[in-house]
């Protein structure tokens, strides 16, 4: 048959389109399955999400202590000294435009500062 | 004392208190470089230059700053360059963080004492992005080099938490900050005062320019200027070109991020069950636009937000909120 496509001296065997067909077939079932599982853990494990890191403290922190040792490597990429004294200012204006609002935060402030004791 | 500072893609805002209210400083966040090419051009361009905010570098070639960057370019029919590209500091261009650092420098000026607090805002990891030059880690650290530089103790915020900081006092800061900028769209859902799921959308009001630019054979600075200083209204009709297009540009935008909100959010194990309705906070330049707000709400309720919504509402100050919200966490810190 034509999409029998088997060599005789059986180097190199083609694999006929059949097999084809079912392995990619297998393929992207195996993958829907694989990320099927992944958002159930995520959804069932919260933990396995990471929780966004807020700008103000939490109390329980995790620190680095002997006997809980939290270790990892700072791999962040270095930030090189950034020289702007080569950029010379010419004119005298200041750069931006300035606007005052009359907008009291004070009251903001507190009532934040007061929420997050 | 203490300060806000936005770094934006588009403007660096700066927030202070004073005895008046609260004092903003606003800088375009663009630079736009004349190369001479004899020493006669130099002087010819010096003296055109004599009322804009340029610096001069040392290989003899002037920088343009600001708007007068943006204009120069428009001027050209070219497009003025930007050292912070999607929220972070832009891998693309070489001067992009010597002519940020500049920028930052000027605007936040010289800390009033050593160790002044200031708070300046970071984007979220996008959702629809995969690209690995974003690195929030990094343009923190060089943002905060900078500032540390003339003396401030800077910490970063994410944008969207300063939002809900700015916005939702009256709301006991609980509900949605959408904060949409120049590069991308920042979003965090707030739960009495915790930020419980903080992301980014990449597509904002640089893509609107960009596809506008290429719909209608324009650099991105024209069309940006155009849609700054034209009037249209999101949705209606309208005669002039560029502006037709950037009408329908904003409409996807507005369709695309609020169905990635939809999704983010669908079954977000994180999201808190509220008990009540929520307040949506919107900011940003791009929210400016004539209907957005209004075109917003009704798209979320089409698109299956997942949360009950009381009412979707504009910044009262869309353009000063991320910072304003900043100056507010420096405070209280």
């Amino acid at each position: 048959m034509a999409e029998q496509n088997l060599t005789k001296d059986g180097r190199g065997t083609l694999m006929s389109s059949n097999n084809v067909a079912l392995y990619l077939v297998v393929g992207v079932l195996v993958g829907y399955l694989l990320g099927r599982i992944d958002t159930l853990i995520k959804r069932f494990r919260p933990e396995a999400v990471a929780r966004p890191k807020g700008f103000f403290p939490k109390q329980h922190e995790r620190l680095f202590t002997p006997t809980n040792p939290h270790v990892e490597i700072n791999d962040k990429k270095y930030v090189a000294p950034i020289p702007t004294d080569t950029l010379v200012k010419t004119t005298a204006t200041e750069l931006g435009e300035t606007s005052v609002s009359a907008d009291n935060i004070n009251q903001s402030v507190s009532k934040l500062a007061q929420l997050k004791k | 004392m203490a300060k806000g500072l936005d770094v934006g893609t588009s403007f660096v805002v700066l927030a202070q208190d004073t005895a008046e209210g609260v004092a903003y400083k606003d800088f375009r966040d663009a630079f736009y470089v004349i190369k001479p090419s004899t020493p006669v051009s130099t002087k010819m361009i010096e003296k055109a230059l004599h009322d804009k905010v340029f610096v001069k570098d040392e290989d003899g070639s002037f920088i343009l700053l600001g708007q007068d960057a943006i204009e120069k370019a428009v001027e050209r029919n070219d497009s003025a360059k930007r050292p912070m590209y999607r929220g972070v500091v832009s891998p693309k261009e070489k001067d992009a963080k010597r002519i940020l650092a500049y920028i930052l420098k000027e605007v936040a000026g010289t800390a009033s004492e050593p160790g002044e607090k200031i708070v300046f805002c970071v984007p979220a990891q996008p959702v629809d992005q995969e690209d690995e030059d974003f690195d929030v880690g990094y343009h923190e650290d060089v943002v905060k080099t900078i500032l540390a530089e003339v003396g401030y103790e800077a910490r970063s915020i994410n944008e969207a938490e300063a939002l809900c900081y700015s916005e939702l006092e009256n709301d006991d800061y609980t509900g949605v900050a959408l904060s949409c900028g120049a590069g991308m769209v920042n979003c965090c859902v707030m739960l009495n005062g915790e930020p419980t799921v903080m992301f980014s959308t990449t597509k904002s009001g640089d893509w609107v320019d960009r596809m506008v630019a290429v719909a209608t054979a324009e650099p991105d600075s024209v069309v940006q200027a155009e849609k700054e200083h034209g009037s249209f209204t999101i949705g209606q009709p309208t005669e002039n070109t560029i502006l037709a297009a950037v009408s329908a540009y904003y409409e996807r935008l507005i369709d695309y991020t609020t169905k990635r909100l939809a999704v983010a959010l669908s079954g977000h194990p994180l999201l808190p069950k509220f008990k009540n309705p929520l307040a949506i906070v919107i900011a940003g330049g791009t929210s400016k636009a004539n209907g957005f707000v209004e075109l917003f709400g009704k798209k979320l309720a089409e698109n299956g937000f997942p949360l009950q919504v009381k009412e979707v509402r504009h910044a009262t100050d869309p353009l000063h909120a991320v910072a304003r919200g900043c100056l507010i966490a420096a405070k209280v810190l």
